[in-house]
């Protein structure tokens, strides 16, 4: 038996990017990082890669979607494309968290990683993970994906952790003057080419989760918005201060 | 030997219905199922597009497999995938748009982009009525006011459209304002049974020469409001019944005529009714009426209520005779909420 091929889709954020993981092998990546609508790009860029590779699309054994946080209707089109090839080419499918994915771009055994995406609000979609310090280097999470105020978020990493955090993602852009200021010395930014979202880095997650589940359906690839859509809510705070 | 038949898979996400059906030959249906999202907007009074798109996403693929269920077909069996990509709600018509590529390119089949406004068109052909041209088609629903000439060739031209609330969307407002329910169109066209249409009379835009086959509701609508407000501010007891038939007869009289004059002055044959208000029992009637008495050599078609509504066989139906001519879609596909009538 060859070793699964996974299709790695990533639309959460402004890159819009695919990839292509044998094993450990990374295949191909091809990933645009411009202000291109993700609609128009994903379909076309994930036909190129394969084309590029030498792989028909028959040959796909599972794919692995980056379902969010994220723009909504950035993540829709990658979830909703992800969904469908699943469907037509009969594979199984996965939902990856954007910010699990993120921290995979943080090598460095036993570091703490503190992947940021801006969530408009006042409101970042963040969490907490540590690498493991020996193989395999696993993500161990210490704080669950969420959207929170970077106050809060602040105000746990000092009371909780005292080694150095690294910073990364496409939040870094809004809000790195912030981070140093709340956190002089503890606080490390990714450098820039680092930040962007990845599809080789999504497949690997994925990876994993299909070794979990290796037959997951394409129904269960959902969203994982992180939040409820705005009518909703407000109308929650009317009924009776509800808060989210 | 006799041909295989064509078979579409069509596929609909532009507004608060996801739908999937499969249409032979541009035809007969085989399928068209509909998963009405009416409910979960019924207490924000609209369509809320967030919500919309959410829900769209959570239906849709699983809607398509009991689709090709029910047809008794399997996707390698198709000829083609057709989508509605415009007009519409971006974040809604993303999803189908997405998902019809997606579906495509892993079956390796090629994708029909078709106009959702000029697929209502083809709900009539689906009841197999056999229609003269040049015809008039009215397409009114929570979404459009549209008039629209169609020849022999099958060339679509706008006529007008309206400059601001929707026939639908009029109906939507009123009654909610009324405190009667969503969606108003059904509420509304019950109640009015009960009421006297020439209690109040409430302002028809017939916008003169500079949009003879233009509509505009918001005027009514404001006037619906207004009459409330005085209403209960001289304390007056309101005759709900006599309300919403007044302001049903006045809505319902500009679209008759405006159809009326479109069908005399470019002598059509036909006139055709859809969209979601083509269902108003007394648009149906007055428009057979009128027709009867002015111009008794026109046909009126309209669809079956199943049909009029959004659905995804008029969609399959649509990308037909585009399959038939090869005109597909390429993988960059956009939706495109502002598509105009005529255009590819
Ligand atoms: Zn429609």
């Amino acid at each position: 038996m060859r070793t699964l091929l996974i299709l790695g889709i990533d639309t959460t954020t402004l890159s819009c990017s695919v990839a292509l993981l044998r094993g450990d092998t990374l295949l191909a990546e091809m990933t645009l990082n411009i202000k291109k609508t993700h609609s128009e790009r994903l379909m076309p860029l994930l036909d190129r890669m394969l084309t590029e590779s030498g792989i028909e699309r028959e040959e796909l054994g599972a794919i692995a979607a980056s379902a969010g946080p994220g723009s909504f209707t950035g993540l829709r089109i990658g979830v909703s494309t992800a969904r469908a090839l699943a469907q037509g080419l009969g594979i199984p499918a996965v939902p990856v968290c954007t910010l699990g994915a993120m921290a995979e771009a943080v090598p460095a055994p036993g570091a703490l990683i503190c992947p940021l995406l801006d969530a408009r609000r006042s409101e970042v979609y963040s969490a907490l993970f540590r690498r493991g310090k020996k193989e395999p280097y696993a993500l161990e999470t210490l704080l669950e994906p969420a959207a929170l105020a970077l106050e809060d978020l602040f105000a746990l990493l000092r009371e909780q952790y005292t080694g150095p955090v690294t910073f990364i993602g496409e939040g870094l852009q809004s809000y790195s003057a912030q981070i140093e200021t709340a956190l002089p010395g503890q606080a490390m930014a990714a450098s820039a080419p680092f930040r962007v979202c990845r599809a080789a880095l999504v497949a690997l997650r994925g990876k994993s989760l299909l070794r979990e589940k290796p037959g997951a359906s394409y129904l269960e690839l959902l969203p994982g918005y992180l939040r409820r859509p705005e009518a909703e809510r407000l109308a929650a705070e009317r009924q009776g201060g509800l808060k989210q | 030997m006799k041909e295989a038949p064509v078979l579409i898979l069509g596929i609909e996400t532009s507004c608060d219905e996801t739908a999937a059906a499969v249409v032979a030959d541009g035809r007969r249906i085989l399928s068209n199922l509909v998963s009405s999202q009416v409910e979960l907007h019924a207490r924000y009074g609209g369509v809320v597009p967030e919500i919309a798109s959410r829900q769209h996403l959570l239906l849709l693929n699983p809607l398509i497999d009991d689709a090709l269920k029910e047809a008794g077909v399997q996707l390698k069996d198709l000829q083609a995938i057709a989508v509605s990509h415009g007009p519409g709600l971006v974040g809604a018509l993303l999803i189908g748009v997405a998902t019809a590529k997606a579906l495509a390119y892993a079956a390796r089949l090629p994708l029909v982009a078709v106009n959702h406004l000029e697929a209502h068109l083809y709900a009539n052909q689906l009841e197999g009525a056999v229609i003269s041209y040049p015809a008039v088609n009215l397409i009114v629903s929570g979404g459009h006011s549209e008039l629209l000439l169609i020849d022999e060739s099958g060339a679509i031209k706008s006529l007008g459209r309206t400059r601001d609330d929707a026939a639908g969307e009029a109906f939507d407002k009123v009654a909610r304002v009324l405190e009667l329910g969503y969606p108003g169109g059904p509420l509304i066209d019950k109640m009015a049974r009960e009421g006297n249409p020439a209690a109040i009379d409430f302002p028809r835009a017939w916008l003169g020469n500079d949009g003879p086959y233009d509509f505009s509701f918001s005027g009514l609508k404001t006037a619906v409001i207004n009459h409330l407000y005085h209403a209960r501010r001289r304390g007056e007891q309101i005759n709900m019944p006599d309300l919403v038939s007044s302001f049903q007869e006045a809505l319902v009289e500009v679209l008759v005529e405006k159809t009326i004059a479109a069908a005399r002055d470019l002598e059509a044959q036909t006139v055709l009714l859809s969209g979601g208000v083509a269902a108003n029992s007394h648009l149906r009637r007055r428009m057979q009426e009128r027709l009867r008495a002015s111009l008794p050599a026109v046909t009126l078609h309209y669809p079956d209520l199943k049909l009029c509504t959004d659905n995804a066989a008029m969609i399959a139906a649509a990308a037909y005779p585009l399959y038939q001519r090869k005109g597909f879609a390429s993988l960059d596909l956009n939706a495109d909420p502002g598509l105009g009538i005529g255009r590819p």
